[in-house]
């Protein structure tokens, strides 16, 4: 029973910074950020919440969630660079409109 | 009887994370996760669509919007199933955070009032120009 906390607690601290990032990726966007970026942090978020909770329908995490979890973590942070200083990078915006420069 | 002290870190981590999902805990917050999911991913587009501020300050909003979606929630799916009972709040508790969630509150309440003034001025015949 104990691993089985170990996972639920080391699940919930990867999804708890997983959550940390999406949000300060949403504070971030500005008007004219794309849609499905603001989709996917959304999603993100949400998902993260869901899985650091499982525990409380019933589900306890194991090896699978932990690693997929990680696996998202690593992602974020991988592109960490792209987002530097709270400002959203040129792929997840739209064009300017004509004339603005 | 006295319970044996934590020493080890494994064991600390161990503790923790019995407190959090203990089957009492679970009993109680269990059925309010679908209403905290959805309200998250209502909540994420609410922060996205507001002013750039400081990340405490982003937390502490979604934190906020979260914890309205917890409180409003059962009580607006019950009186939804009071005149329709045929909407169980099983069905209706998701929706109606995510839309706590999404909705700028203020802002939709200002377009209403707005609306009701509008509406007066129309029926009292000084709108436009005088």
């Amino acid at each position: 029973m104990n691993e089985v906390y170990l996972y639920a607690f080391a699940n919930l601290m990867v999804c708890t910074v997983i959550l940390f990032i999406a949000l300060c990726r949403l504070n971030a966007m500005r008007h004219g950020v794309l849609w499905r970026v603001r989709i996917e942090y959304a999603c993100y978020a949400a998902g993260a919440v869901a899985a650091a909770f499982q525990p409380l329908w019933g589900e306890w995490p194991r090896m699978g969630s932990l690693a997929i979890a990680g696996a998202m973590l690593i992602g974020l942070f991988c592109s960490g660079k792209a987002w530097a200083g709270d400002v959203p990078p040129d792929v997840a915006t739209g064009p300017a409109p004509l004339g603005e420069r | 009887m006295n319970q044996q002290p934590v020493v080890d870190i494994v064991g600390l981590f161990v503790f923790i994370a019995a407190m959090i999902f203990s089957n009492e805990v679970a009993a109680v917050v269990g059925p309010y996760m679908v209403i905290v999911v959805a309200a998250t991913l209502g909540a994420s587009f609410k922060v996205a669509r507001r002013e750039k501020t400081t990340r405490t300050s982003a937390v502490l909003f979604f934190l906020r919007v979260v914890g309205m979606a917890v409180i409003l929630t059962v009580a607006l799916a019950l009186v939804l199933n009071s005149y329709r009972p045929d909407l169980s709040p099983r069905v209706t508790v998701a929706p109606i955070a995510l839309l706590i969630g999404f909705i700028d509150w203020p802002w939709a309440l200002s377009k209403i009032v707005r609306g009701m003034f509008a509406a007066l001025d129309l029926a009292r015949g000084k709108g436009g120009a005088s």
